[in-house]
C-alpha cells in the first residue's frame, strides 16, 4: 500500500503541521484549496493559531482514521469468504463507533475559551461535524440551567435594570410552569 | 525644440528621482547628488523631484509597513482583550444561531433572560424557527406547541417553515 498523500498546514503563528490529505480534507476550506492547487509550500491558515489548529487536527486525524478503518473493514468483510473474519470485522466496526462517540464527548470537555476558539476554527475551516459537535456542547452547557447559572457558566454580565428584569421574568413566566 | 526640451526635462526628472531614491536608501550625506551636465534647470527639476513621488512613495511604503506591523500586533492582542464580553456574546451570529437551534424552548427563554445581548440572540427568528420545526415535524406533539403559545402571541409564528402551522392566535 502506498504511503498516504501528505499536506502541510501553516497556522497563523507560522507553526507547520503535516497531516494526511484524508484528515486535512475533512475541512471543506482546505479541500477547496487543494482542488485549486494552492498547496505549494504549505497551506496558510491565517485565522487559526497553532494551539487551536493542533486540536482541530487531533479531531480530523481521529475521524479520518475511523472512516478509513470502517471502509477497509467493510471491504474486508465483503471480500472475506469465511464467517470468522467478517464477524471480527463487524465487532471492530462497532468498537470504533463507541470509541468515536466517547472520543467526541471527551474532545469538547474543554474550558469556554478553548470551545470558543474551536467554534471559530471549525466555522472558518468548514469542518461541519466538528462545528455541530461544538454547537451541541454549547447547547448542553445552557440546557437545564437557570438564567443565573447560565451567566456563571459563560461569564455573561447581567445588564438589565431591576425593573427590566422583573418585566422579562413576567414575560417568560410560562416557561417555568 | 520643445520636444527635445521636454525629453531632457523628463530625463532629468528620472535621474533626479533615482538619485533621490539612492539617497533615501543610503540616508547619509556622503552621497551628495551629482547631476549630469545635460540638466539645464536642475533646481526646477529637483524641486519637482522632491514632490515627484519617489521620496514620498518611499516614506509612504515605510509608513505602510509600520502600519501593517501595528495591525498584526492588534490582531494578536485582540482575543485576550475581548472587551470584557463573554464567549457567547463574541461569537458570530451564524454560529450562535446554529448552537441555539439545539436548545429546547425553556432553555431558550432562560438564556434570553441573562442579558440584553443574549436576549437579542435568543429571540432571533432562526432559533425559534428551528424549534418550531422540531415541534411541528418532530415528536414534540401539540402539547409543546400549546405551551409555546405566548411566544406565538408575541409575534413568533412561522408559517414559512414548511410545516403545517396551526397557529390559532
Amino acid at each position: 500500500m502506498a504511503s498516504p498523500a501528505m499536506v502541510t498546514l501553516i497556522s497563523s503563528d507560522d507553526a507547520r503541521f503535516e497531516v494526511t490529505e484524508a484528515a486535512a480534507t475533512m475541512s471543506q476550506t482546505i479541500r477547496h484549496m487543494i482542488e485549486d492547487g494552492c498547496t505549494d509550500g504549505g497551506i496558510p491558515l491565517p485565522n487559526v493559531p497553532a494551539r487551536t489548529l493542533a486540536k482541530v487536527l487531533e479531531y480530523c486525524n481521529k475521524h479520518a482514521a475511523a472512516t478509513a478503518a470502517e471502509s477497509s473493514a467493510a471491504g474486508g468483510a465483503a471480500a472475506g469468504s469465511d464467517s470468522g473474519s467478517s464477524s471480527s470485522a463487524d465487532s471492530a466496526g462497532k468498537d470504533d463507533g463507541v470509541d468515536l462517540a466517547s472520543f467526541d464527548k471527551a474532545f469538547v470537555e474543554v474550558d469556554t475559551d478553548t470551545l470558543y476558539d474551536l467554534l471559530l476554527a471549525a466555522n472558518y475551516l468548514d469542518v461541519k461535524t466538528l462545528l455541530d459537535l461544538c454547537c451541541q456542547k454549547v447547547a448542553d452547557m445552557i440546557r437545564g440551567k437557570t438564567p443565573e447559572q447560565i451567566r456563571q457558566t459563560f461569564g455573561i454580565k447581567n445588564d438589565f435594570s431591576p425593573e427590566e428584569e422583573e418585566k422579562i421574568r413576567k414575560e417568560n413566566q410560562w416557561a417555568f410552569e | 525644440m520643445d520636444g527635445a526640451r521636454a525629453l531632457i526635462a523628463a530625463g532629468a526628472t528620472a535621474v533626479c528621482c533615482l538619485v533621490c531614491a539612492f539617497w533615501a536608501f543610503r540616508t547619509s550625506s556622503s552621497s551628495s547628488p551629482s547631476f549630469s551636465k545635460k540638466q539645464q534647470s536642475p533646481s526646477l527639476n529637483c524641486s519637482g523631484c522632491a514632490s515627484c513621488g519617489c521620496c514620498a512613495a518611499k516614506s509612504a511604503n515605510g509608513e505602510m509597513a509600520v502600519g501593517g506591523d501595528n495591525k498584526k500586533k492588534g490582531q494578536e492582542s485582540a482575543p485576550p482583550e475581548g472587551g470584557g464580553a463573554s464567549m457567547m456574546e463574541q461569537l458570530v451570529p451564524e454560529i450562535t444561531t446554529h448552537a441555539l437551534s439545539y436548545l429546547d424552548y425553556t432553555s431558550l427563554c432562560r438564556l434570553s433572560m441573562t442579558n440584553s445581548a443574549m436576549r437579542r440572540a435568543a429571540n432571533d427568528d432562526g432559533a425559534w424557527k428551528a424549534l418550531y420545526h422540531k415541534i411541528q415535524c418532530g415528536d414534540g406533539g401539540l402539547g409543546l406547541a400549546v405551551q409555546l403559545g405566548p411566544r406565538w402571541r408575541a409575534g413568533h409564528c412561522f408559517p414559512d417553515t414548511g410545516c403545517p402551522c396551526s397557529c390559532p392566535w
